[in-house]
């Protein structure tokens, strides 16, 4: 499912310093590569196709730029005294849904309105089903654009017993990914951290940061991930890095979930017991 | 979806479904926290075309504050859910958040704000954006690396009008620059 999915030109070279190369829109207009950061004022991909989507009765649908049912024909001599859509009326409550805390009489006057709604459906025969662009998205979020996490444990895998061990895992270049198929949408990730140090505690939901003498433990508290292990032996630190997604496309007011994505990594540590040294005794 | 988004009056339509209330939906990451989930009337919001050009601006404003500040941008009081272009904008903020950086200075500029009549339950405002190149401070203050500017752009914001007033639905950007 994956192999139909190209990979925005910027979006894994967020703050890494690379350069992606510059895209060959359709029609052959060649864009103006935006390196590094990936900015929203980057990304001209509904405006360079001409086309955005509409989200109904479980479809998506290209439309025409501007068309997005609201307002898109509607004649603007009325300015603000225009009736509401009822287009785009529709959209917004077929969006939210009725919502479980409506009184009866609210809930009566949704279905009412809800009723009303039909004549202004689009037919489904022209969309993608969301469930397929979900299921796709999330194997290609997992596959190909996630990093598989590592622990990095300072120093070097050992530690002493009752001093602090600072742990982290490298942090990942961009957590917003640009796709163009099997819809021009663009994945949001959000980590979510659960470090496991193997003697039954659990750390923060950080992925921690190196240590860095001119970033104090003591001033920047939350920038590091430490532990100090009672005693020593051999622990095995877990780390469980779940991917909470969704995306968006252009010209759709919701944002689509995605099923969470696990990974996961493991490294051994070897704590040892420190025992004071007299060095001088004079 | 942000939390409660009821469709305000616009005229009314005789003929067609016309602002029923609309429920309260499950929260999502940028949501506003001024929603409450529950049912109620709708209050007075400014629906007017400046109101539109305002929330436009104050959305660039957090983006610019959040960078500077380090921390992810709240876009819920000016932008849907799924507001694509925003997610961008938003994956910068947690980028840099998520580092332990922060731009040394504001990366956008929003000029030639004009907006249009409105239509209805949509407003649109054209504007023209510099995304200008930034440096990207960790916490110490170092210079990191600097996060590249984009060619000024003309753009154009689409807004749904909702009960809390107007919310960017779509930021579209001219592939030339401005």
């Amino acid at each position: 499912m994956a192999a139909f999915l190209i990979l925005g030109i910027a979006g894994a070279a967020v703050l890494s310093g690379g350069v992606p190369p510059a895209a060959a829109a359709p029609g052959g207009q060649t864009t103006v590569p935006c390196a590094g950061v990936l900015w929203g004022s980057c990304d001209t991909r509904a405006t360079t196709d001409g086309y955005q989507y509409q989200y109904r009765n479980g479809t998506l649908a290209r439309v025409p730029v501007g068309a997005g049912g609201q307002g898109g024909t509607r004649r603007t001599s009325c300015g603000q005294d225009c009736p509401d859509d009822p287009a785009a009326v529709c959209d917004l409550l077929e969006l939210v849904g009725p919502d479980p805390a409506m009184t009866p009489a609210q809930r009566a006057q949704f279905d009412q309105t809800m009723a009303g709604c039909n004549n202004y459906l689009l037919p489904d025969n022209n969309g993608i089903p969301l469930a397929d662009v979900q299921a796709a998205l999330t194997n290609y979020l997992r596959d190909k654009l996630l990093p598989k996490p590592s622990i990095v444990i300072a120093p070097s895998g050992r530690s002493f017993a009752n001093l602090a061990t600072i742990l982290y895992s490298p942090v990942p270049p961009s957590y917003t990914f640009n796709v163009d198929q099997p819809v021009v949408a663009t994945i949001s990730a959000v980590p979510h951290y659960r470090w496991d140090f193997g003697d039954g505690a659990t750390g923060p939901d950080a992925p921690g940061r190196p240590y860095d003498s001119a970033i104090s433990p003591r001033d920047h508290p939350d920038a590091y991930v430490t532990h100090k292990y009672a005693r020593s032996g051999q622990f095995q630190v877990t780390l469980t890095v779940t991917w909470n997604g969704t995306f968006t496309l252009p010209g759709v007011a919701q944002a689509f979930p995605l099923n969470a994505v696990v990974l996961a990594a493991a490294q051994p540590l070897v704590v040892e017991e420190a025992s004071g040294v007299l060095v001088h005794n004079d | 979806m942000v939390g409660m988004s009821v469709l305000t009056g616009c005229g009314g339509s005789s003929n067609g479904p016309a602002g029923a209330p609309l429920p309260a939906h499950p929260g999502a990451p940028g949501e506003d926290s001024s929603a409450t989930g529950a049912v109620t009337a709708a209050p007075e919001v400014d629906d007017s075309p400046a109101a539109a050009a305002a929330v436009v601006e104050a959305y660039f404003r957090e983006i610019n504050d959040a960078t500077r500040g380090g921390r992810l941008a709240t876009t819920g009081p000016t932008a849907l859910d799924g507001c694509q272009t925003c997610a961008l904008d938003v994956g910068v903020s947690r980028s840099l958040q998520e580092r332990g950086l922060h731009a040394a200075s504001a990366a956008y500029q929003v000029t030639d704000l004009t907006a249009q009549p409105r239509v209805g339950l949509v407003a649109s405002v054209a504007f023209t954006l510099r995304t200008s190149t930034v440096e990207l401070l960790d916490a110490a203050g170092r210079q990191v690396c600097d996060a590249p500017g984009v060619p000024t752009r003309a753009a154009t914001a689409e807004l749904a009008l909702t009960e809390r007033g107007w919310r960017i639905q779509t930021l579209r950007y001219a592939p030339a620059p401005a």
